[in-house]
């Protein structure tokens, strides 16, 4: 097992402390970043490999590339902090342990694509990590890491942190900005992207925490050295959260070849005495299951894929043989019925018909039809729904259904 | 009608000039922070909010009712977010939701008659960790048992200082403008 | 004159200039993609999903009313998975909504073989009639969310900002601040809100009334002003 990077500090460092952060590598990824020119940092990130830890898994470098060479000013850096995935507790365990990283990343960030504001968008129920954010940003400020000429170099950059307030949708990344340009956050049409029209419809780059949380560390040691960390399409470490029937419940740094098995019976301490594994949700509410049979299963998106699974936030929420798996599947519907923003059709009206029929189908009482309901409404939602909320609310029931992990009762 | 607490309704009025100068931008933040004070945003506050951001009175309730971490109605001193996704349900939060339930004599998203505690069932919280886990306005209980729950509920009661929006009349209704 | 692109449609090549949306080419082509949040007078939206189109190569469909053709784009306006999806749009639209004067609605509810008893097992959305002001109700049972009213009476045409969105999802529906009475909001009743909605949820008040069996004269003597 490979030492943590990404919670390297976590736990070890008072996260309040600007004189532990720096004596802890902080801050040195930044002053290295001034002496290069910013081409080269967007270089680096591009050599890294490093991909987009919120759960689409998009290249980093890529989207620092497009921002940086948009001609418009201003441009902004946002932090998506908005971590409201079902089973996805691992940014939160950033902000709230090691919350000048994301300052540093994004101070990073800004200098590399040419932006002069950033925003952190945090969820409105972590309200440790929002005022160890404040504090954060504030002490950094005095320290001259954020605000005019940083460091005495010619780049100024600032930093403003908003709250949300309660809408998982909000973690999309249009929607965010929606919130932030103070709108019901609801998600816009792509294109355009945000790297050319995002926030205030000027180019923003838009990055999860735990991405920027791997950035001062591709700095400070090098592409090559991350893509050793990982697989080939995913280098670099990965938080995992582990929750559910697990002895020790908890965010763990792996890199992705780690098999699910590893993960659950080794570092989470597997099961308590009794239990068996009746089925893993990965992924997140907008995730799939995979069976106790998959558990061999390394968590590189390839070996995923093949499971018919996502890696998406990294939530690994185990389910024992004791619990009724249909009220699991009542609960991801109720999630996504009650988390729909409702402007588009598929996913306002579909995600509630499912929720409804989830609730038919987990009480034994079914009508003749419902799954072919639930599967036409899902097709739809994927199809056709604006944003990745109605493309993945029907994934993990179908997956239930799909594998035989829940039997469907007849109709009366 | 002179309000009790004058210097809680001017922290209200600082919050809204600072946030003025960002407009529309500057609605979401000025409504969490009013509202830590205020309890619950009230029509009349949404008005002298929208005239001071200049934002229309119908966006700033379009907003509210979007997001289900603001309130236009009262709500209870005490907000009890119980977690039921599902980790949190894999270790129990079902029981322990009855459980809370039955002691408070509240069904999930009702206040108690004297307006003293709020009860309601929430998606994922994001401390899996600490499953079940409970939200007490933001005090944080996970892994939670109802007693402890309860004994820290009677706590928050008996140390929260009351809403402004329990005691006194909205600042609309007593100061015209401020800014 | 802008440079030519050229694409396929439904097995037809066109050319078309690079700014032109899908919707625009295939309506010149004659070819009938449904519609129902599209206004021309307004600025898109893309809540409907109705006017989706199956563009090869992309993950998921696309709205032609927004979507910009793009040189060798080989698209199809009525594949398998468009037509599931326009079925299926209006089926949970008619188990929510009152689609008794959409036509142009139950006209594509045949089309595209719709059954709109499918999911009548499910919850629809009940609201009074706000009858509240002497120029028009609203009756937003048979309101299917387009946004026309908002955006007619925000940015789009007339700068009175009374409407919004409230609630989210399914919840979502059209209301005032505070669901106030129309008098009590900033409506100056130009009644342009009533002219864009496609589906009667808004009507004037003597046509409503007619409909009522209410003879006009008499109509006009109960719309009486507010208090």
């Amino acid at each position: 097992m490979i030492a943590p990077i990404l919670l390297r500090r976590v736990g070890h460092i008072d996260p309040e402390s600007l004189a532990d952060y720096e004596a802890y590598e902080g801050f040195r990824a930044l002053r290295q970043v001034l002496m290069r020119r910013p081409e080269q940092v967007v270089e680096m990130v591009k050599a890294s490999g490093l991909r987009g830890r919120g759960g689409a898994l998009f290249p980093t470098g890529v989207k620092w590339e497009a921002v940086a060479r948009q001609p418009r000013r201003p441009k902004y850096v946002v932090c998506n902090a908005d971590e409201s995935e079902p089973g996805t507790f691992k940014d939160r365990v950033l902000l709230e342990g090691d919350p000048f990283a994301v300052v540093e990343a994004m101070v990073i960030a800004g200098y590399a694509v040419g932006a002069s504001k950033g925003y952190i968008y945090v969820r409105g129920e972590y309200h440790r990590a929002y005022t160890r954010l404040s504090r954060a940003v504030s002490v950094a400020r005095e320290a001259g890491y954020l605000g005019t000429h940083i460091l005495g170099s010619d780049f100024s950059f600032d930093i403003e942190i908003r709250r949300g307030a309660g809408a998982y949708v909000c973690g999309e990344e249009t929607a965010l900005f929606e919130s932030i340009e103070g709108k019901r956050g609801m998600p816009r049409q792509k294109p355009p992207f945000p790297t050319e029209q995002g926030l205030f419809g000027q180019p923003t780059l838009i990055n999860n925490v735990e991405t920027l949380a791997c950035i001062p560390w591709i700095v400070r040691s090098g592409p090559a050295w991350f893509r050793e960390i990982g697989s080939p399409a995913m280098p670099g470490p990965k938080l995992f959260c582990v929750s559910g029937a697990v002895q020790r419940p908890g965010v763990y740094e792996a890199p992705v070849t780690i098999t699910l098995r590893e993960l659950i019976e080794g570092m989470a301490g597997g099961l308590p005495s009794g239990q068996e594994v009746q089925a893993i949700l990965v992924g997140g509410a907008a995730g799939a299951f995979a069976t106790p049979e998959e558990m061999d299963t390394p968590l590189t998106p390839e070996a995923l894929q093949a499971i018919g699974v996502p890696l998406g936030s990294g939530a690994i929420m185990v389910i024992d043989h004791r619990v009724p798996l249909w009220e699991v599947l009542r609960r991801v519907a109720r999630f996504f019925a009650h988390e729909s923003c409702g402007k588009c059709y598929p996913c306002q009206l579909g995600t509630y018909r499912q929720w409804e029929i989830v609730e038919r189908l987990a009480r034994g009482e079914p009508l003749p039809g419902d799954v072919e309901r639930l599967r036409d409404i899902a097709a739809t939602m994927a199809d056709a729904s604006i944003c990745g909320l109605g493309q993945t609310a029907a994934n993990a029931i179908l997956s239930a259904l799909e594998k035989g992990l829940v039997s469907v009762p007849t109709p009366a | 009608m002179h309000s009790p607490q004058p210097e809680r309704w001017q922290q209200v009025d600082e919050i809204i000039q600072r946030w003025a100068t960002h407009g529309r931008s500057g609605l979401l933040p000025c409504l969490l922070e009013v509202q830590d004070i205020t309890g619950y945003l009230s029509p009349e506050l949404c008005a002298h909010i929208a005239r001071h951001l200049r934002v229309p009175e119908a966006d700033v309730y379009g907003l509210i009712s979007f997001y289900s971490l603001l309130y236009d109605r009262p709500v209870g001193r005490v907000v009890l977010r119980v977690c039921d996704d599902v980790p949190c349900y894999v270790r129990g939060s079902s029981e322990l939701l009855n459980a809370l339930q039955e002691a408070l004599g509240l069904e999930p998203n009702k206040t108690t008659a004297d307006g003293a505690i709020t009860l309601e069932v929430h998606p994922c919280l994001g401390r899996c960790e600490r499953a079940p886990f409970v939200l007490i306005n933001d005090d944080e209980i996970g892994p939670a048992r109802a007693e402890d729950v309860l004994a820290r509920v009677q706590a928050h009661l008996q140390s929260a200082p009351s809403t402004l929006s329990e005691r006194a009349e909205d600042p609309a209704a007593t100061e015209e403008g401020t800014g | 004159m802008k440079d030519q692109i050229t694409l396929t449609i439904d097995g037809q090549t066109v050319r078309a200039t690079p700014d032109a949306t899908i919707m625009e080419v295939a309506d010149a082509m004659g070819l009938s993609i449904p519609r129902l949040c599209y206004h021309p007078h307004l600025t898109p939206n893309t809540v409907c999903r109705l006017c989706v189109v199956e563009w090869e190569g992309a993950r998921t469909l696309v709205p032609a009313c927004v979507a910009r053709v793009r040189e060798g784009a080989v698209i199809h306006t009525a594949s398998p998975r468009v037509q599931r999806a326009r079925r299926v749009i209006l089926e949970l639209l008619a188990s929510t909504v009152d689609l008794s004067e959409s036509p142009t609605l139950l006209a594509y509810a045949q089309a595209w073989g719709a059954d709109l008893r499918r999911f009548e097992a499910g919850a629809r959305r009940q609201f009074p009639l706000y009858d509240d002001n002497p120029f028009y109700v609203r009756d937003y049972n048979k309101c299917v969310l387009c946004w026309r009213c908002v955006q007619t009476c925000a940015d789009d045409l007339q700068y009175t900002y009374a409407l919004t969105l409230g609630g989210r999802g399914f919840h979502s529906h059209i209301t005032t601040a505070f669901n106030r009475p129309m008098p009590e909001t900033t409506c100056v009743f130009c009644g342009n809100c009533v002219a864009v909605c496609p589906t009667g949820a808004l009507k004037g008040k003597v046509a409503f009334l007619v409909q009522q069996g209410t003879p006009v004269p008499v109509a006009l003597w109960r719309a009486r002003p507010p208090r």
